[in-house]
């Protein structure tokens, strides 16, 4: 059955806004990042732990901004896969549900098996 | 390792060098942005792979929402594909962390090499940028679909301005190779578009274009999963990711309006000099003999 419009459509929109979402509040993020960072003499590369992000913005680290400004644009593809298994189940598309919730659970596993 | 805001500008301009010759090539700015961060900047492969990566997040969001709304993209194959690409990216990204950097360094010089050799053997016969394609075409009036439930759907050819329709075929095929792509992925901070975007066209029978779209839209959600991988080990540095991927995004907006001024086959040749300069490089480096650091 082909699905040019309607449900169809709906899930291209939002999938688009997700994507697009990502992208321009992430890019402002890491600017913001960049800015405040050419403005210091020079700073240490390291990794950004997750508990510390809040509290590294809120002390206007530009690492902090930029690290999420990275989140944010990573988390758009995986709201994406969520957004479209939601939206098969909507359509009725039982099959693509399961295949939709299977890569979720992938990325899930993936969080879990790359902890070293 | 310690950055000079002179540093962190430099990273930017060598994202929009690898986002806008992406964007004009359609080769992804993967193969280019990873020696240019271990030769020239002296980041660790890990680190230099993990914010390639991120680059290729940005690419997939930018590019793939455009082929999305221009009804291009299968949703559906790309969905199933990622079953594999992402099981491919996550094991690719373990196994980054388990081997050494010069293998690394080598295994990026192999494919790398791969790449260039492919380019110049393509010649003059490369197809338009799936980046430029996307961009220039989502001006124009008319959209594709996806059935439900199955594999199939159509998309608007724009030269003779009717809907063509497709199945997806040989689905095994096209799974073999994603968790292949995604595995290089992983490992390498690439998109792995040059091994999906024939296996959908040659191997599963999907239109060149949407077979482009669909990858696109595919190695977002696959760099994310190998960079969860990356991140919990330490290898995701902001400092250095997100001015590269900045520099990518505004490098794909410049380059997709030069795109139109340039010589396709110029642009190719330049390309495969490039990647073969990068892969000589990594080779050297993966022999131990690099003394550029």
């Amino acid at each position: 059955m082909a699905s040019s419009g309607g449900a169809d459509g709906r899930a291209r929109r939002l999938v688009v806004f997700l994507l697009r979402a990502g992208l321009v509040a992430g890019s402002l993020l890491m600017g913001l990042g960049l800015v405040l960072a050419v403005s210091e003499a020079r700073l240490r590369s390291h990794p950004v732990a997750l508990g510390d992000l809040i509290r590294s913005m809120v002390s206007g680290r530009p690492s902090g901004f930029m690290a999420a400004g990275v989140l944010v644009l990573v988390m758009a593809p995986l709201a994406r896969v969520v957004a479209l298994a939601v939206e098969f189940v909507r359509e009725g598309d039982r099959r693509f549900a399961v295949v939709a919730f299977s890569v979720a659970a992938i990325l899930v596993f993936g969080v879990l098996a790359g902890r070293s | 390792m310690t950055l000079e805001p002179e540093t962190l500008l430099l990273l930017l301009a060598s994202g929009v060098v690898a986002g806008g010759i992406g964007a004009m090539t359609g080769i992804g700015g993967g193969l280019l942005l990873v020696p240019t961060l271990v030769l020239g900047f002296g980041v660790p492969v890990r680190v230099a792979v993990a914010a390639s990566l991120v680059a290729v997040v940005a690419t997939s969001n930018a590019a793939g929402s455009v082929y999305v709304d221009r009804g291009l993209t299968n949703m559906r194959l790309g969905m199933t594909l990622e079953l594999a690409t992402t099981l491919g990216a996550i094991a690719g990204g373990i196994s980054a962390a388990l081997l050494s950097e010069r293998f690394l360094a080598g295994a990026f010089a192999a494919v790398t090499f791969l790449t260039a050799g492919s380019l110049l053997k393509r010649g003059t016969k490369q197809a338009p940028s799936p980046v430029r394609s996307a961009l220039a075409e989502a001006r124009l009036e008319g959209r594709g679909y996806e059935e439900r439930g199955r594999l199939a759907g159509a998309y608007l050819d724009e030269l003779d301005g009717r809907m063509v329709d497709y199945v997806a075929r040989r689905l095994p095929v096209g799974l073999g190779v994603s968790f292949v792509a995604g595995g290089v992925s992983g490992l390498l901070g690439v998109g792995g578009g040059f091994l999906k975007v024939p296996a959908m066209h040659l191997g599963m029978g999907v239109p060149m274009k949407v077979a482009a779209a669909t990858s696109n839209f595919m190695i977002g959600v696959t760099a994310a999963a190998s960079l969860s991988v990356y991140y919990q080990r330490g290898f995701l540095h902001p400092l250095v990711a997100a001015p590269v991927a900045l520099g990518v995004v505004l490098g794909a907006l410049v380059g997709t309006r030069l795109q139109a001024r340039s010589s396709a086959r110029v642009l190719m040749q330049m390309l495969a000099v490039l990647l073969v300069v990068g892969a000589v490089q990594m080779s050297l480096k993966s022999l131990g003999v690099w003394f550029g650091e």
